[in-house]
């Protein structure tokens, strides 16, 4: 199939002339980063997905062990920390858009992931992907990333392109397009000519012969953008299109910017020659070109790019000009690419492996060369830890469901590991319910280990059917199809009180769960397709309870193996500190890092904190330089404020005792968490301005202040403590009894 | 050289402008120079009227665009001028007849259909005529530009259908529409397609 571009052959020649003309041979626009002695002049970002820097099974190398030229890369040249977390819910899309905006979900729209429910008026449910194009608006009417003042949050990608910094992204959540026809639309308007040409392949026949067509609008458009500096030669040509941020604080207008490989590859490759092929295809770091798996060039699938296409895409983004480049990795414990279906003429079936696997191995070994090739490359082309900023974090880690490696001694290395048993446990908590406890009432969860329930009508907290679901679903017990042992689904229960304080509830009342059930990881709950159970209870095909291949690698969860990540920082105002796990932070904190690294500045107030920790002193604004003061606020900060911070998880064991108990208790309870999300709130928002206006307005952080204000969270961190710890024992207290 | 880069300059300005989301205003009306002299959609029409007034235009661009050299494929033969085309056709498939043409008169198509269907016979005329004989079955709509023709094949509409869709909107493009609404089968389904 074709789907020939409007302006055909001439493109390359226009373009390369009209970059000429622009008088760079890389075409790039002034880009005017502002770190310590201009030192910093590319910034690259790298997204890994559940690539897992500590070890799942402790006779194997961990995925980052497995991939040297990377690891190395970073403890050598820089700092790793393994003490690094995610937001909640645990999950891809709240996680990356968190470390790209530095804000929880509450603040950007998104906290939970990679769909959510929401509630229309007349109480039904109904569901939108949390992967959208930043300016779309999801299935609520809303803004996808929904800002707490009902605005679409700022994009990250406005300090650089003010700064004159052009910025590449290569699949990462929602600076490219995530979603056909819809981002098209959003865009290049309704009724455009790419939405109609895209609708029209969508729409054909879903036979095999027609399977490239219907793919080749998520290869033309999906996963690839570049957002342009004001007067880049790079969107000064037919391939640009306005980059409109409507709500940006302070207007952003006369930004241009390339969406999609149809767009932005004939760019690119007159720009940046060498990483394509005559015809004006990238390639990855082998010199393969970037194709679908019908060997149309462009993406190359749905989202699970290879390390050879991304870094291979990076290079040439670098190569082109582009000094800011956001990229995504796909895991590696999962097949890919998945071949094609002979029958189908669609990628087969999902294939997920256990630690020290054979193909697992292979994956990774990949990889590492790849990274072995990007670095090199970037070396050549002077690209280096000298002048460039690498950030490099996985969304998060997550767990393994299966049984035990065969042979117990296997290393994946010199004996590879093999599995009778993989794949998650799936339930359909519907039928269950119905079976268990006679409970039909209507409801619907977002597919999850930590599913969150919309129960239909949207009762209130206090109201007896959501306080009879709350219950009856903790009183789920199953037998786990693994190890024949009867276990319970739900291992802590969040009310909308408690996600408040957890920074899930957003601007929009209509997102707000019912509840959250964070989960037993080892299963991934469902519901049939009435929520209901309708009558089928468990006596009933299909089994209420199954072990489901192809799905082995849970997240969404608030178990530390989950949400427990790492991150990676090298290049200049990066100090050398190898492996350090000493300092607690999450995905808040990344991007107050690198912008303050950049000296650039958001339009907003992030709810992380510039990790000094890993910074030396000479890259930092002189009121962080060797600021105790700034440090102990800092710290204390985030486990006053970040989810997995102290008052974050004693609170969520508080709220899960006080959701099962009785209703006194938990009117009682429900007057304590406001209070303490008030006071919380209020004190956060204080540290934060404190926080922000030492990094970025130069505004030292006073001791008596400091002294103050840390006195006040360690209040608030100890009475939620002492909360938890007292409903704890009261509660082990009765057991014993 | 500094002459050819002011063309080339001027011309990607120009095809910027067009195609840029600042106008927001609806096609073909006050859409600045370029739109309002040059560019003209056609909402296919049998009408004779218009079609002649419209192959004025759309010989005046083409021919422009016409270059030197015939490579019709070997079922395909193409001569002529722009107001004058002859096809010869022996079972070839509408992709490799439009090849030709965009090949000889620069005739611009985009389509998702495999284009599959076959031809044969002589077919003489107007280049937009006979395109849309051609295109006898299909859903389309034509555009005429500076740079020639620009053709959007849909797909083979049904039997009755006689619906055109312009190639470019007719009104401005609507923009903000929500997201699709999923149930929560559909988002685990997509969830998991989507792979991340």
């Amino acid at each position: 199939m074709r789907h020939q571009r409007i302006f055909g052959a001439t493109t390359p020649l226009l373009l390369g002339a009209a970059l000429l003309f622009g008088g760079s041979a890389t075409a790039q626009a002034a880009c005017g980063l502002k770190s310590a002695d201009n030192k910093i002049k590319h910034v690259v970002h790298i997204q890994f997905d559940n690539v897992h820097l500590r070890r799942d099974n402790p006779n194997v190398p961990s995925d980052l062990e497995q991939m040297p030229n990377l690891l190395n890369f970073m403890q050598n040249n820089g700092t790793v920390s393994g003490n690094h977390h995610t937001p909640l819910i645990s999950h891809t899309a709240t996680d990356i858009l968190t470390v790209l905006t530095g804000a929880y979900g509450d603040r950007m729209g998104v906290p939970v992931a990679n769909s959510y429910g929401f509630f229309h008026s007349d109480g039904s449910v109904g569901f939108s992907s949390s992967f959208l194009y930043w300016t779309a608006l999801a299935g609520d009417g809303k803004p996808e990333l929904l800002s707490e003042n009902g605005k679409i949050f700022p994009a990250p990608w406005v300090p650089f392109t003010r700064a004159g910094c052009d910025v590449g992204a290569y699949s990462i959540a929602n600076m490219e397009f995530e979603s056909v026809p819809g981002d098209v639309r959003t865009v290049f308007g309704t009724g455009s000519p790419e939405d109609i040409a895209v609708s029209a392949a969508l729409n054909l026949p879903r036979t095999p012969a027609n399977a490239p067509a219907r793919q080749a609008p998520s290869t033309d458009y999906l996963g690839i953008a570049v957002h342009c500096a004001q007067g880049s030669p790079l969107c000064n040509n037919s391939h640009a299109r306005t980059d409109a941020l409507p709500d940006e604080p302070g207007g952003y207008n006369g930004f241009n910017a390339l969406f999609g490989s149809v767009n932005v590859a004939p760019v690119l490759c007159a720009a940046a020659p060498a990483g394509c092929n005559g015809s004006g295809a990238v390639k990855d770091t082998d010199g393969a070109v970037i194709a679908d798996a019908y060997g149309r060039p462009g993406f190359p699938n749905t989202f699970s790019p290879l390390a050879k296409q991304s870094l291979g895409y990076a290079a040439t983004m670098l190569e082109a000009g582009i000094p800011v480049v956001y990229v995504y990795l796909a895991d590696a414990h999962d097949r890919n690419p998945l071949p094609l279906d002979p029958t189908t003429n669609l990628p087969g079936a999902a294939h997920a492996f256990g630690a020290g696997e054979a193909e697992y191995v292979a994956q990774l070994k990949a990889y590492d060369v790849a990274f072995g090739k990007f670095f090199a490359r970037l070396a050549a082309d002077g690209i280096n830890k000298d002048n460039t900023l690498f950030f490099v974090t996985a969304d998060e880690n997550d767990h393994f469901v299966g049984g035990p490696a065969s042979p117990a001694n296997c290393d994946g290395i010199h004996v590879p590991c093999t599995y009778a048993q993989i794949g998650e446990v799936d339930t359909f908590l519907d039928r269950l319910l119905l079976t268990q406890r006679s409970n039909t009432t209507p409801f619907d969860i977002h597919f999850d280990d930590a599913p969150t329930f919309y129960i239909h009508g949207n009762p209130g907290p206090q109201d007896p059917l959501t306080r009879t679901m709350e219950r009856d679903v903790d009183a789920l017990q199953v037998t786990n199809p693994i190890t024949n042992r009867v276990e319970k689904l739900n291992a802590f229960m969040a009310d909308r009180a408690e996600m408040g304080l957890l920074h899930m509830i957003t601007s929009n009342p209509a997102r707000s769960p019912s509840f959250t059930m964070f989960g037993n990881p080892d299963y991934f709950n469902e519901t049939s397709s009435a929520s209901t159970g309708l009558g089928h209870d468990c006596s009933q095909t299909p089994a209420c309870v199954f072990e489901a291949p192809g799905f082995a690698w849970n997240h969404g969860d608030v178990q530390k193996q989950i949400t427990r990540t790492w991150m990676g920082m090298v290049g200049p105002g990066v100090i050398h500190a190898g492996r350090n796990d000493r300092v607690f932070s999450d995905h808040t904190d990344l991007r107050p890092t690198m912008i303050a690294l950049a000296g650039l500045k958001d339009d907003y107030t992030h709810d992380g904190r510039v990790l000094i920790e890993f910074l030396d002193d000479h890259a930092l604004p002189k009121s962080l330089r060797r600021s105790e003061d700034f440090l102990e606020l800092a710290q204390v900060y985030k486990q006053l404020n970040a989810p997995l911070g102290s008052v974050g998880l004693d609170s969520l064991r508080l709220a899960n005792r006080s959701i099962l108990g009785d209703d006194a208790g938990y009117a009682k309870f429900l007057a304590t968490i406001a209070d303490i999300t008030t006071q919380r709130d209020a004190l956060a928002a204080e540290i934060k301005s404190l926080l922000e206006a030492a990094a970025f307005d130069n505004q030292p952080i006073k001791e008596q202040q400091e002294d103050q204000l840390v006195r006040r969270a360690r209040g608030i961190i100890d009475r939620a403590a002492d909360l938890a710890h007292d409903e704890h024992d009261r509660d082990h207290d009765h057991d014993r009894h | 050289m500094t002459s050819m880069i002011g063309i080339t300059t001027t011309i990607v300005t120009e095809r910027t402008r067009r195609s840029s989301n600042n106008d927001r205003r609806p096609a073909g009306v006050a859409g600045g120079f370029l739109r309002k002299h040059t560019e003209l959609v056609l909402m296919v029409s049998r009408s004779p009227a218009l079609l002649r007034r419209l192959l004025v235009l759309a010989i005046t661009s083409a021919a422009l665009l016409a270059g030197p050299g015939n490579a019709a494929r070997a079922q395909v033969s193409v001569d002529g001028r722009p107001d004058a085309v002859h096809i010869e056709a022996r079972d070839a498939t509408l992709r490799e007849v439009f090849d030709a043409l965009q090949t000889k008169f620069g005739l611009h198509y985009r389509t998702d259909d495999a284009l599959e269907k076959r031809k044969t016979g002589v077919f003489d005329g107007p280049l937009l005529r006979v395109t849309a004989r051609m295109l006898d079955g299909y859903d389309f709509a034509m555009k005429v530009t500076p740079e020639g023709i620009d053709v959007l094949v849909l797909r083979q509409n049904q039997a009755d259908s006689k619906a055109v869709i312009s190639a470019t909107p007719v009104s401005a493009p609507a923009k903000g529409s929500p997201a699709p609404v999923m149930t929560a089968a559909q988002a685990n389904r997509y969830e998991r397609e989507h792979y991340r």
